[in-house]
């Protein structure tokens, strides 16, 4: 029997998004205004809600739990902000609770009533914020904010005159239009959002300061976790489909899968598949249990995963020869998502630099 | 949804202190500074340590309790491990405790048990394999030694090579051609040679690392005794499958690897100095945390392996994929040491004239480290043969 990846952590979440996500139909057009189908599947399943605490009407599930979700998606490369909806904000607004807004928005988001974009990756600086009397105002911008799905909420950080960072929650309506968008290499569909003096109430600021980087630093690895728990399960499928081709293509007379210059091309993206798996298994429960004293693993993991995302991409693409540039095979889809999952949530560099500033070494 | 929830406490913190405290108080200082030294451990490092073991009754962690064994789960072998290569403890011997020992388990005669498995419970016997020949390397069924029978022994003819310890051994497990008719495979048998038989002579090969590893071991009309035959006659391919398939899930891998890369970070931050932002520095940092990443992901693909295997549910593809990417693992952080080392030490890795006879300076240990490392993607089926191995299971052909 040919290779078959087993999913990381097995169970009804896994299969029914995979079961929903190999139903999802490709789109390559910007149009977040109506939520997709597939994408309305899951608020109703109550994906949003999966990692929120019970006490906020969430099911008070665990990481391996969202990560099964999005290994599950991965191995359909969707496009959808799975990891940023339903792990980061989660993540996020979870340590921000015992604040009224996060903790209303928190149920609301539960309960499938609202969608939160979190815009967390950009330079604070791009958006400067001032506080006068009770009122809070924005200039700038919100770069690349991942709106594939309409969002009922943005949540960003700004900086003040001070050059202090500060967490801020929005409502989407309260803020203007897209000014530009994009359709990215995986078909996300993100919006840079031009902002000139817009006026937010004060009760918006949901951290200043230290306070911030610790709630995003950690919402951060939760992303960079499940975003890595999605590209094992493209690179996973990118393998068998790889595999499968290879047994059907015949050249010279035989199939492909005769040349062992080839089969062990495979090999070593299968090798490399077996250890990110085992990495990120092993993170997602060690993350869940030790908290923040895991962060150090986790960037170690993301500067790992973002070369072997890339190794079984480029190996996928070649070893398909000329149908692997064609956007209409499956394979180069999940490619294509292999690599957006490794640029996401912290790049292979920002990992590095993270490393390389709290190092052990010191 | 709790099936995917950590256990809430580590029921093994009082394991783990024992542990730490038997290998502080129990192995012999001038043993861990050999092991930390990463000078070459001899039969003596290793006897002195499994007697330790022995007489804790911590002999064979991997065996049943029946022979002597620990009877410790999954996480309490890797604990061990993982705590004994931390403490700088040497690894156990593994020719006797995890290749010939569980062989016999599985295949030997009721005498062939109590002979041979309590000397290597308790380290008095030392044990090494005879299997690569000078024209069966990678195709190791072509071998030619051969046994002829003659009333209640057999005569063996033939030569060895690349035998790993044969100079301090007491015995080899040597796979031998009964009969070369039908399948090659089907013509070897497995037969316990004690080195001290007449007709056997051992030489040493130099190899490029300057240590004393490996040798040719000629054998001319040998005399071995037909109740040291394992298994029947024509059985000993299945007893070296049986054996290379568990060569591969030796769990203290990824401990010593681990131990490894600690190593390396300690060295890399010694020669950090003023140049922490030199490009080198960097450079080799990535190289680190990427071996570091690798260790990690390496210990889950062992702990799953190990799991499976006791599950029988273990596929060949899965040890041969722990194999390959431990064995390269393990080239790539000695290559980080390499880096380090070389220029001032590859020129002085033998001492030729010195003034200090007890010269154990880690840097040059790391120069014969990483050239004895690169026959880590050589033994024991070398990384091409690993992922035609692989490549079979995948593909399913």
């Amino acid at each position: 029997m040919p290779f078959h990846a087993s999913p990381m952590f097995p169970g009804d979440l896994y299969d029914t998004t995979l079961r929903v996500a190999a139903a999802a139909p490709v789109t390559e057009t910007f149009q977040a205004q109506e939520p997709s189908g597939t994408w309305s599947q899951f608020l109703a399943l109550g994906w949003q809600a999966v990692l929120v605490a019970e006490a906020h009407g969430g099911a008070g599930a665990s990481l391996g739990d969202v990560a099964a979700i999005a290994e599950a998606a991965g191995r359909h490369a969707l496009a959808m902000p799975l990891v940023a909806r339903c792990a980061v904000v989660p993540a996020l607004l979870g340590q921000l609770a015992r604040q009224p807004a996060a903790a209303e928005l928190l149920r609301a988001l539960a309960a499938g009533d609202a969608s939160v974009c979190p815009v967390l990756e950009a330079d604070p600086a791009a958006m400067r914020c001032r506080t006068e009397g009770e009122v809070v105002v924005l200039d700038g911008c919100l770069q690349g904010a991942d709106l594939t799905e309409p969002a009922t909420h943005f949540v960003f950080v700004a900086r003040d005159q001070a050059g202090g960072d500060v967490l801020m929650l929005a409502r989407r309506d309260a803020l203007p239009g897209c000014a530009l968008t994009w359709l990215g290499a995986d078909a996300r569909q993100t919006a840079d959002i031009a902002v000139a003096g817009v006026e937010l109430p004060a009760a918006c600021v949901l951290a200043r300061g230290d306070a911030v980087q610790a709630a995003v630093g950690y919402a951060q690895a939760v992303g960079a976790l499940m975003v890595s728990a999605q590209a094992v399960g493209a690179i996973g499928a990118m393998i068998e489909q790889t595999i499968d081709y290879l047994g059907a293509r015949e050249q010279f007379g035989v199939a492909l899968a005769t040349f062992q210059a080839l089969r062990h091309r495979v090999v070593e993206m299968y090798v490399a598949y077996e250890n990110v798996r085992g990495m990120v298994r092993q993170l997602v429960l060690a993350l869940e249990a030790r908290g923040i004293e895991a962060l150090r693993d986790v960037s170690l993991a993301k500067l790992c995963l973002s070369a072997t995302a890339r190794q079984v991409a480029e190996s996928a693409i070649q070893l398909h020869g000329g149908i692997g540039m064609s956007r209409e095979l499956p394979a180069a889809r999940l490619a294509m998502h292999a690599l957006s999952c490794s640029l996401q949530w912290g790049d292979r560099f920002f990992h590095l630099d993270r490393l390389a500033a709290d190092s052990v070494l010191h | 949804m709790t099936s995917n929830t950590p256990p809430d406490s580590d029921p093994y913190t009082a394991f783990r202190e024992e542990l730490r405290q038997f290998a502080e108080q129990h192995c012999p200082p001038e043993l861990k500074a050999i092991v930390r030294s990463n000078q070459k451990v001899t039969r003596n490092e290793y006897r002195i340590w499994q007697e330790k073991l022995f007489a804790r009754g911590w002999g064979a962690p991997n065996w049943p309790v029946e022979h002597g064994g620990t009877g410790w789960d999954l996480q309490q072998r890797y604990l061990f491990e993982e705590i004994t290569a931390q403490a700088d403890c040497p690894p156990q011997y593994h020719h006797g405790l995890g290749h010939i020992g569980p062989v016999i388990m599985h295949f030997g005669t009721e005498a062939q048990k109590a002979r041979f498995l309590p000397r290597i419970l308790d380290g008095s016997e030392w044990w090494c394999q005879g299997y690569s020949e000078p024209g069966a390397g990678s195709d190791l069924a072509s071998l030619k030694t051969s046994a002829v029978r003659d009333g209640d022994d057999y005569v063996v003819n033939g030569q060895k090579v690349w035998t790993s310890h044969a100079q301090e051994a007491d015995m080899m497990y040597t796979l031998v051609r009964t009969s070369s008719e039908g399948r090659k495979q089907a013509g070897i048998s497995l037969l316990l040679i004690p080195m001290s038989t007449p007709g056997i002579e051992v030489r040493p090969i130099p190899t490029i690392d300057h240590w004393h590893h490996v040798n040719e071991v000629f054998l001319h009309e040998v005399r071995v005794p037909c109740a040291n035959l394992v298994g029947t006659e024509g059985e000993g391919w299945k007893c070296a499958k049986f054996l290379l398939d568990r060569e591969r899930l030796s769990p203290s891998t990824v401990p010593r690897l681990a131990r490894l890369a600690d190593q390396v970070a300690e060295l890399l931050r010694a020669r950090r100095g003023s140049n922490e932002a030199s490009p080198s520095q960097h450079v080799l940092l990535e190289r680190l945390y990427l071996a570091q990443a690798g260790v990690m992901g390496a210990r889950e693909m062992l702990l799953s392996a190990i799991q499976e295997e006791m599950q029988g549910t273990l596929a060949a593809s899965k040890s041969s994929a722990l194999k390959l990417f431990c064995s390269e693992l393990s080239q790539q952080l000695i290559g980080i040491a390499f880096d380090i080392a070389g220029p001032q030490y590859a020129a002085r890795l033998v001492a030729t004239v010195t003034d200090d006879a007890g010269d154990t300076e880690l840097q040059r240990e790391l120069v014969h480290t990483y050239l004895f490392y690169r026959s880590r993607t050589i033994a024991g089926g070398t990384s091409e043969v690993q992922k035609n191995v692989i490549a079979r299971d995948l593909f399913g052909a």
